[in-house]
């Protein structure tokens, strides 16, 4: 059955007009992630524990189908843990950071990165607490991310980006301790310091290296995105180490691949309660 | 009386031409003769923010599209779809991202042709989207899609193939909800006449 007719030469321009709007809508969902704007951290200079603070990304909940194909993925994951809703395969995160010396003098900075899973939140002040001895040591931070100490000259700028990278190693780092805690709880300061898929030959993988279930790829490591899903960050949290005055300014890219942050008042909101990390031994 | 009769009959008088008017000179070419009414247009070149999205954004690459009906041979409307790819720069935190924008508007266009050349001024309105919200980001801008309102000119030359010409244009927009900005599109376009 014939709808309609139409001259080819008449028929051209609506096929072109019908092609741009597709490859416009296209174009639009390529590169659409989400900014997030940090609240500035203010550092007097020498503060201990850092000035911190942080951004909280709201999901929504996932729909009734949703949750059913996450409840087949567990079960066809069968590596005892919950294939996560806040998903490392679909959310995508990047900090990028502005640290400014406002003082009159050089001086040197770190950023330090904790965050926090849908299961499990890792704060490094916390941390550096439980493992002081006597409350007279210094503090030894071991954040899941960081800067590195740098020296920055007075009214200077420095800007730079955790990719993401390396939050896909942090999420790796934080799920290891988190879920697999009895595998990687009494290494956790290696889980951190070590990337997640390298290590010596002949020795065993760190981070998820230890988790059951873990593969290791041809010629390496890796993470078999069909067997283990990494929970992404529900809450990522900036602390400015500085010996002298500086502000940090940052912003959190999220690249959502699903549309599962929270941002339609129908839906309702994911609910999150994190339990705070606590290393069991050092 | 025989041969008189007949050198009358055989001889002719030279036969003129009546001339009623000057012939009139050929025109080359000849308008009329290119193709007019529905007609697209390819373009490609480049997008410049100005005003505060101008000292964040760097130039980019430009692609679009134009679809229109010439209503009469000096005026047409048209409608206009435009997309470029942007980098921001200088030492905001979010310098090096990378943003893309669409523009849909839709123009008049007003034509006056020199046999082969013309010269054109065109103006519309319409809706440009940011492909994030970095101007939010930046606190140049609330939403990512807004309105936007401006016109430019260009010239056309037709190629005597009867359908097709190309052209320059240059386009100035104001975005009204983007803080204090506007962009210049300038490009170069192929057009088709059906």
């Amino acid at each position: 059955m014939q709808l309609f007719h139409l001259r080819p030469t008449r028929a051209l321009p609506l096929f072109l007009l019908l092609g741009s709007l597709a490859a416009g809508a296209g174009c639009d969902s390529l590169n659409a992630p989400i900014y997030f704007n940090g609240t500035q951290l203010v550092a007097m200079g020498g503060e201990d524990p850092p000035v911190s603070n942080g951004i909280t990304l709201v999901y929504r909940n996932p729909s009734m189908q949703e949750q059913m194909q996450l409840d087949a993925a567990t079960a066809a994951a069968n590596y005892g843990g919950d294939v996560p809703w806040v998903a490392g395969n679909k959310i995508h995160l990047e900090l990028s950071l502005k640290v400014t010396n406002t003082s009159g003098m050089d001086g040197t900075f770190n950023v330090l990165v904790d965050g926090a899973s849908q299961y499990e939140k890792y704060d490094s002040k916390t941390v550096a607490k439980a493992l002081q001895k006597n409350p007279n040591d210094p503090p030894t931070y071991l954040p899941l991310m960081q800067t590195r100490l740098q020296m920055l000259g007075a009214n200077q700028s420095w800007t730079g980006l955790l990719r993401e990278d390396d939050f896909n190693e942090a999420q790796l780092d934080l799920d290891a301790l988190a879920r697999w805690n009895d595998a990687a709880g009494k290494t956790f300061a290696a889980v951190l310091l070590n990337r997640s898929d390298v290590y010596p030959p002949g020795t065993q993988p760190l981070g998820m290296g230890l988790v059951p279930g873990f593969r290791v790829a041809d010629g390496g490591v890796g993470v078999d995105p069909a067997h283990l899903v990494v929970p992404a960050f529900v809450e990522v949290d900036v602390n400015l180490q500085a010996s002298v005055a500086m502000t940090c300014d940052y912003v959190l890219r999220v690249r959502d691949d699903d549309d599962r942050l929270y941002h339609d008042t129908a839906d309702s909101q994911f609910q999150t309660a994190p339990t705070l990390f606590a290393p069991t031994t050092m | 009386m025989a041969a008189l009769a007949t050198s009358w009959l055989l001889s002719s008088a030279p036969a003129r031409a009546q001339v009623t008017s000057e012939p009139t000179a050929a025109i080359f070419p000849d308008p009329a003769k290119f193709a007019h009414g529905l007609y697209s247009e390819g373009e490609a070149g480049m997008l410049w923010f100005f005003g505060k999205a101008g000292y964040e954004v760097m130039p980019g690459f430009a692609i679009g599209a134009r679809f229109g009906y010439d209503v009469f041979r000096f005026f047409a409307l048209q409608a206009h779809f435009l997309g470029s790819t942007h980098e921001t720069r200088g030492d905001s935190v979010v310098s090096g991202q990378l943003l893309q924008s669409y523009q849909a508007t839709v123009e008049g266009k007003l034509t006056y042709r020199f046999t082969q050349l013309s010269i054109f001024a065109e103006g519309g309105l319409g809706a440009a989207r940011m492909s994030s919200n970095l101007f939010y980001a930046l606190g140049y801008a609330r939403y990512r899609t807004g309105f936007t309102a401006g016109g430019g000119a260009g010239v056309d030359w037709h190629s005597l193939s009867r359908h097709f010409s190309v052209g320059l244009r240059g386009d100035y927009y104001w975005l009204r909800d983007v803080s204090g900005s506007q962009d210049l599109i300038a490009t170069a376009y192929l057009r088709y006449t059906f």
